[in-house]
Parts: C-alpha cells; sequence; structure tokens
C-alpha cells in the first residue's frame, strides 16, 4: 500500500526530474522502435514474401538474435562506439544516441521476426490475386504491410515493450549520467543500489503503468481495424 | 494475329505433367466454357491463359504478345474468392489504382451493378460466399477487361446469384467483352456458352462450338462427362 | 495515425538539446550513491556553464573507460591504480580531493564478534575463523581491490562457503548482506547513504588501514587528442578549490558528513576533519 501511495505520489507530483527521466525513456525507446522498424519491417515482409539466396540464413540468424541478451548488444555497442573502438571518432558514448542505437540493434530481430509472422498469412491469402494484378514489388510491400497493420504494429509494440525494459544495454552505452542518460530502468537499478528498495518498486510501477497506457492505446486504435483482418 | 493462342503448352510440377501438350487459338468473342472433371485442369488452363503462371513449355499469346505481359488487359476471378482485408469499396479500388483505367465513379456502378451498394462499406471479410464472389467479378471487372477469365463463379451459389452473375457476364459480353469460364454445371454452360474447350486428365479433347459439344461431343471421355459417368 | 503523431510530438518536444559546454568523468558508485554528485555538481555548473557528466561504475570500469579515452577526468579511490594509470601515461595532474573510511558492516547480533576487535585486519579473521557468510564485492571495484589487499595482510586466502563473491556494485552487496544477515566493506558514504540496512550495522571503523582517499586526474590529451583538458582542468581546479572543499566537508546525511575534503593536507591525520567522521564506532 506504501509503495503504490509512493507511486501514485511520484506521478501526481509530476517531480521534473522523474518527467525529465520517463519523457528520455519514451523519447529512447520510441526512436530505437522507429529506426529498428524502418529496416526490420520492410526486411521482415520481404522474408514472408519472396524466396531469395540466404533467406534461411537470415531467418535462422534473426531469430537466434532475439536470445540475444541486452548486456551482450551494450557490450558490442560500446566497444564499437569507445574511442578505442572503430566508431570512437563520433564521440557517441555516454549519449542518449549511443542508447537509441543500442535498443534499435536489440530490438531489430524482434520487429522482424514478428513482422515475417504478420506478413505470412496475409501473403498466402493475396499471393495469386497480385500476381494477377502483375503488382510491382514495392506496391506488393506496401499492400501487404498496409494489409497486415495491425499486426504489424502488435510486433512493433513488443520491440517497444522490450526497449523500454531493457537496462542491460542503456546503462553500459548510457552510462547512466544524471539528467542526461538516466532512463526509467536505469533508475531502478541504481536506486535499488541504494537500497531504496520502495522509491525503485514505485518507479517500476510508473514504468508498468507507462507501458499498459501506451498497450492500451494502441489496443484501442487497432481495434478500429480488427474487423478488416478476419481471414476468410 | 489477333487473339489468344497456345502452342504446344505444357505445365508440369515436379515432375508430374499436368497439362499436356495444348494447343488451340481462339478469337476474343463471346463466352467459352472450359468443361471437364475434378482434377482436369482448369483452373490451370486458366491461369496460364491469364498469366498468372508460367508455362513450363510452349507458348500463350494473346494478339501476339506474351500472356504475362498484359495481365492488366484481363479480369481473373479465382476458383475461391480473395478478398483483400479491407471495405468492399476499397476491394474495388484497388485495382482501379493498379491500372489507372476507369473511373472511381466506375465503383459505385459496380456496386450498384453487383448488389453491393448497401453493403460497400463493410469489410469484405464479412461478405457471404455468393456475395465475396459477387465481389470478386465486379473487382474484375472495374478496369474495363478486354477478357473476363472465370473459374467455377457460381459454384455455391442460390438461383438468385447465379442469375445475377449470369446477367453480369451477359452485359459485358454485350459491351464487346470476351468471358472464358469454367463450371461443372452444364445447363449454365449450355445457356452460356458459344464454345466448349473440354479438357480431360491435362489433355485438350474437345474444342468446337457449344451446340456442336453437346448435341454430338466426338469423344468417349465427352459422351461419358455429359451422361456423369466421368 | 494523427494520435500517434501527437504522441510523438509530446515526448520530443519537451526536450532541449543539451549544453554543448560538457566533460564525461568516469567515477565510482560509491560517490554517486552518496549522493555528493546531486549536491556539488549544479553549484559547479551554475558557475562555470560547464555541465558535468558523470558515468559511475566500479573503479576498475572507471580507469577502463578513462584510458580509451572514453571521459575527460577520472575520480576514483584505489591509489595503486590510480599511480599505474598515471604511470601508464594516460593520465596527468592527479589532485587530492577528499577521503573518507572503509567500515566493516555485519548483522546486530555479530557472530564472529568483529566489533570486539582492535582492528580491521582481526576483524577480518575472525569472520573467517568463524566461516560467518561474508559478501565480497569480487567486482575489481575500489572497495573490492582494498578488500583483497586486507585478506593478503590477513595471511587468509578466503575462499569457502561462506565467502561469496557477487561480481557486483556496493549496493547490491549490502542489499545481499542485508537479506542474507552476511558481513561486508562498505565505504562509509555509500553506508550511510543506504536505505536498506535492516539488521545490518557498523561493526568496525576507525582503522587507518581502512582510509579511503579520493583523487581526481585528468585523462591525458597526448593520449587522447578529442579530451577536453581545459573544461576537466577547470573542473579539477575547483574541486579542489577553498570553496569547493568547503561544500564537500559541509555535505551530511542524517547529520553525519560524508566525505574529508584534504586537498590541502592530504593525511588523514592532518586532522581536516577529524571531529566530524566519527572515527570510532
Ligand atoms: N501446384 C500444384 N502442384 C501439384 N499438383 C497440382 C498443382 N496445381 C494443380 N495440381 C494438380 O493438377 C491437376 C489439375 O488441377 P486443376 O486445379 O487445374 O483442376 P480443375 O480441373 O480445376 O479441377 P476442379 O474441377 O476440381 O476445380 C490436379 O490433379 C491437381 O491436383
Ligand atoms: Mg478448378
Amino acid at each position: 500500500m506504501t509503495i503504490l501511495g509512493q507511486a501514485a505520489e511520484l506521478v501526481v507530483s509530476a517531480d521534473a526530474e522523474l518527467v525529465g527521466i520517463v519523457g528520455l525513456s519514451l523519447r529512447v525507446s520510441l526512436t530505437a522502435t522507429l529506426i529498428a522498424s524502418l529496416f526490420a519491417i520492410p526486411l521482415g515482409a520481404a522474408l514472408a514474401i519472396w524466396q531469395f539466396p540466404f533467406r534461411q540464413v537470415l531467418i535462422v540468424i534473426s531469430t537466434s538474435l532475439m536470445a540475444l541478451p541486452p548486456v551482450v548488444v551494450g557490450l558490442i555497442i560500446y566497444l564499437l562506439l569507445s574511442r578505442a573502438g572503430p566508431l570512437g571518432h563520433y564521440g557517441i558514448l555516454f549519449t542518449p544516441t549511443a542508447m537509441i542505437i543500442a535498443q534499435s540493434v536489440l530490438i531489430f530481430p524482434i520487429v522482424l521476426a514478428l513482422t515475417r509472422e504478420a506478413i505470412l498469412p496475409v501473403n498466402r491469402d493475396y499471393k495469386n490475386l497480385l500476381d494477377a494484378w502483375d503488382v510491382s514489388p514495392v506496391q506488393r510491400l506496401k499492400t501487404l504491410i498496409w494489409d497486415a497493420r495491425f499486426a504489424v504494429v502488435t510486433g512493433l509494440l513488443a520491440g517497444f515493450g522490450r526497449a523500454l525494459a531493457e537496462v542491460g544495454a542503456v546503462i553500459i552505452v548510457g552510462g547512466n549520467i544524471a539528467g542526461f542518460t538516466r532512463v526509467m530502468t536505469t533508475t531502478i537499478a541504481l536506486e535499488t543500489s541504494k537500497g531504496n528498495l520502495e522509491l525503485a518498486l514505485a518507479l517500476g510501477i510508473v514504468l508498468l503503468s507507462i507501458a499498459i497506457l501506451i498497450n492500451a492505446l494502441i489496443h484501442w486504435i487497432s481495434s478500429f481495424g480488427q474487423k478488416y483482418q478476419v481471414s476468410r | 494475329m489477333s487473339g489468344l493462342k497456345l502452342t504446344n503448352v505444357s505445365y508440369s510440377v515436379d515432375e508430374t505433367l499436368l497439362l499436356h501438350d495444348i494447343n488451340f487459338s481462339q478469337e476474343t468473342t463471346g463466352i467459352n466454357a472450359i468443361l471437364g472433371p475434378n482434377g482436369a485442369g482448369k483452373s490451370l488452363l486458366l491461369s496460364l491463359i491469364h498469366g498468372v503462371i508460367k508455362p513450363s513449355m510452349g507458348l500463350v499469346t494473346w494478339d501476339g504478345i506474351s500472356a504475362q505481359k498484359t495481365k492488366l488487359t484481363r479480369g481473373f476471378v479465382f476458383q475461391t474468392p480473395i478478398v483483400l482485408r479491407r471495405s468492399v469499396r476499397a476491394n474495388l479500388a484497388y485495382p482501379l489504382k493498379l491500372s489507372k483505367n476507369g473511373t472511381s465513379t466506375a465503383i459505385d456502378t459496380m456496386l450498384e451493378l453487383s448488389h453491393l451498394a448497401p453493403l460497400a462499406d463493410q469489410p469484405a471479410a464479412s461478405l457471404s460466399g455468393g456475395e465475396a464472389q459477387r465481389m470478386a467479378i465486379a473487382r474484375a471487372l472495374i478496369t474495363n477487361p478486354k477478357v473476363l477469365l472465370l473459374d467455377e463463379p457460381c459454384s455455391n451459389l442460390d438461383p438468385a446469384s447465379t442469375k445475377l452473375i449470369e446477367a453480369m457476364i451477359n452485359n459485358f459480353v454485350k459491351q464487346g467483352g470476351s468471358v472464358f469460364i469454367s463450371t461443372h454445371d452444364l445447363a449454365q454452360a449450355k445457356r452460356l456458352a458459344d464454345v466448349v474447350l473440354f479438357i480431360e486428365q491435362g489433355n485438350l479433347l474437345e474444342h468446337r462450338p457449344a451446340k456442336e459439344f453437346f448435341d454430338a461431343p466426338t469423344t468417349q471421355e465427352a459422351r461419358a462427362y455429359l451422361k456423369g459417368e466421368l | 495515425m494523427r494520435l500517434v503523431l501527437a504522441l510523438i510530438l509530446v515526448v520530443y518536444g519537451t526536450f532541449s538539446n543539451a549544453s554543448e559546454r560538457f566533460i564525461t568523468i568516469a567515477s565510482t558508485t560509491s560517490t554517486q550513491n552518496s549522493g555528493l554528485y546531486d549536491y556539488l555538481l549544479p553549484i559547479f555548473t551554475a558557475t562555470t556553464g560547464i555541465e558535468v557528466r558523470v558515468v559511475a561504475v566500479g573503479t576498475g570500469q572507471a580507469l577502463k573507460i578513462a584510458q580509451n579515452g572514453d571521459a575527460d577526468a577520472l575520480l576514483v579511490h584505489h591509489r595503486p591504480s590510480e599511480d599505474a594509470f598515471l604511470a601508464m601515461g594516460y593520465g596527468i595532474e592527479r589532485r587530492d580531493v577528499m577521503y573518507n573510511d572503509f567500515i566493516i558492516v555485519g548483522p546486530k547480533a555479530d557472530p564472529a564478534g568483529v566489533s570486539n576487535q582492535e582492528n580491521a585486519i582481526n576483524g577480518l579473521e575472525a569472520i573467517a575463523q568463524h566461516a560467518s557468510l561474508f559478501i565480497s564485492r569480487g567486482d575489481e571495484s575500489g572497495t573490492h581491490k582494498r578488500e583483497s589487499e586486507m585478506w593478503a595482510l590477513a595471511g587468509i586466502s578466503p575462499n569457502g562457503d561462506w565467502y561469496r563473491e557477487i561480481g557486483a556494485g556496493m549496493g547490491a552487496a549490502l542489499n545481499m548482506a542485508s537479506s542474507v544477515d552476511a558481513y561486508t566493506i562498505s565505504d562509509r558514504g555509500t553506508w550511510l547513504s543506504f536505505n536498506n540496512k535492516g539488521t545490518l550495522e557498523m561493526l568496525l571503523a576507525g582503522d587507518a588501514a581502512l582510509f579511503n582517499p579520493y583523487g581526481i586526474i585528468l585523462v591525458n590529451p597526448q593520449k587522447h587528442p578529442h579530451v577536453k583538458i581545459d573544461l576537466a582542468r577547470t573542473f579539477s581546479d575547483w574541486i579542489v578549490s577553498d570553496e569547493a572543499q568547503k561544500i564537500i566537508g559541509a555535505f551530511t546525511i542524517q547529520n553525519m558528513q560524508l566525505f574529508c575534503p584534504n586537498a590541502k593536507s592530504p593525511k588523514a591525520s592532518d586532522g581536516v576533519c577529524p571531529t566530524s567522521v566519527p572515527m570510532q564506532k
């Protein structure tokens, strides 16, 4: 009860620091989701639609990548972005940009696999029809992604949720710098390490509430189109 | 070289020959019925004629041009109607946008013609089998094709829907279009067809005016088929 | 769609770009967890306009970060490592900043009788003798390195069920000690600001062997030309200035001073703040 109370208090007080942390979490994870999607959605759709060389290899690799622990992704990005690493001269280690990169890499395989799964049944339905109409590859991608959009968005959401919830990668590449790269999860880790278990849990509840809110919102939006999705 | 021409067309899947060396030509006028028992190869032949699949051997041409290059000038309706996961109206709009041949008022005209106007904004997935079949035909007609290919468009339809679809077909032909239709409904074939193509086990056995075919089939197989023994 | 766009606008609109004038400091979790930076750095930023970004990790990792050139300065607490860092040419201009001390904490019941021991070495011997649970950071942090040195001084190579290396930060070690009634070694700052003590108590402190000095080192611009040596030096100059040293000395938690500024006199015994840190339990 006290924890719930504390969580509620945190939200109601809209403490500037907390707002900043929540905002940064959303900004980083949303951007990462958008960037990952930009590549993962067309590629995932292409994997569902066409046979091409190394397709199976790509599928196996991307599925395996889903099992990659965030810390490992974080570590790889860290080594790449470190001044001692190949991309060091950009100087983006310990910035939100580095966190966005790490999370994009982390959720890319998720969005890819879920997009592929979302497109597969629609492609199975549509293939002959689109063939009969001589639909161009680009048009075909657009049509299938659009008509599978609610399932695709669900995949995006799963990716976004994973990004928002992960701590291992962002703490390594972001450095958990107060007011700059500190997000909800790293704050929770930090408060836990300070023994502020109740504050940490309250923050966890705030995080959960945000996740529920966003999911409800998207679910609500997608329910408008659900009726078109019924497959025959 | 006008009309449809098949030259030494064979189609096989994994070594299995499904259509054997088919040769014929057909002027693009009137209604051509493709008849034959289940599994004879009617759907395959229609797909080859449309160009949606490529012959393993031989050539399919329309007015001398390979079928695969002119798909959009024909309308094709699959044996099981494929609906886009959109509204009925959006289903009709889709090919219109692709072909740029036709106007958006065509959608409303087509909806009226196929008696789908009240359902225009329903998701197409919720249509009944007959309604979906009508929508598929309307969708095939909306781009003003010269040729319409119909694969058993009236299986599972009630008499009224069948009548409506036959009216749509006749109307299309009256405006100068040509139809290739496969059907198991011999009465329908007699009502509609000007020419019959009879295939059996992947072989084209007869290609003659409908009246001749029904009055005096020349092959053993066709006789058996018409008597319901094949 | 419009809703989503609106959401994106709200999320992005509220953020301004970060300032250009900033330095990155690799530091330790102990200073961070104590809250010192939250208290100290805004004052520096307000006077100089320079933003300070603190990456708080174990001393070992902090050294690594600085060595790779991913930080402009280093603020850690393990003198031998710091000296090695300077000797290898990665760092320049080390200055003493402040100190506090390490303490041995453990369950109130104190089964090994650590609180009766004369000094820290004896305390560790008692823990080993009783095979009482002991949590070791095991993460190459300054605290962990110091702990290892003390075991070495006691002539004990700790192993067995009672000795648990957890490979985590100070807070995690304290959390674990608190939940399984174990002993551990902590820096005083983290201990005082730690909020989940449970039955844990400070059992032994005040031994000279537990002296815990913090120093600031600038990353050598000859190794890493991109480092912001001028801004970093401004910070270094400031943190040893009378003003900053006073602020550090005034930082308290529950009326207890956490750090003793010693930029002027680097020895604990010099008496910069002998009374404010309760050196004996
Ligand atoms: N992709 C394929 N792979 C293997 N066999 C196929 C394939 N497509 C069709 N066939 C086979 O080819 C034969 C002809 O099929 P087709 O669909 O043309 O028959 P049909 O004359 O339309 O029959 P129906 O009256 O039942 O619709 C069938 O035996 C069918 O099993
Ligand atoms: Mg068929």
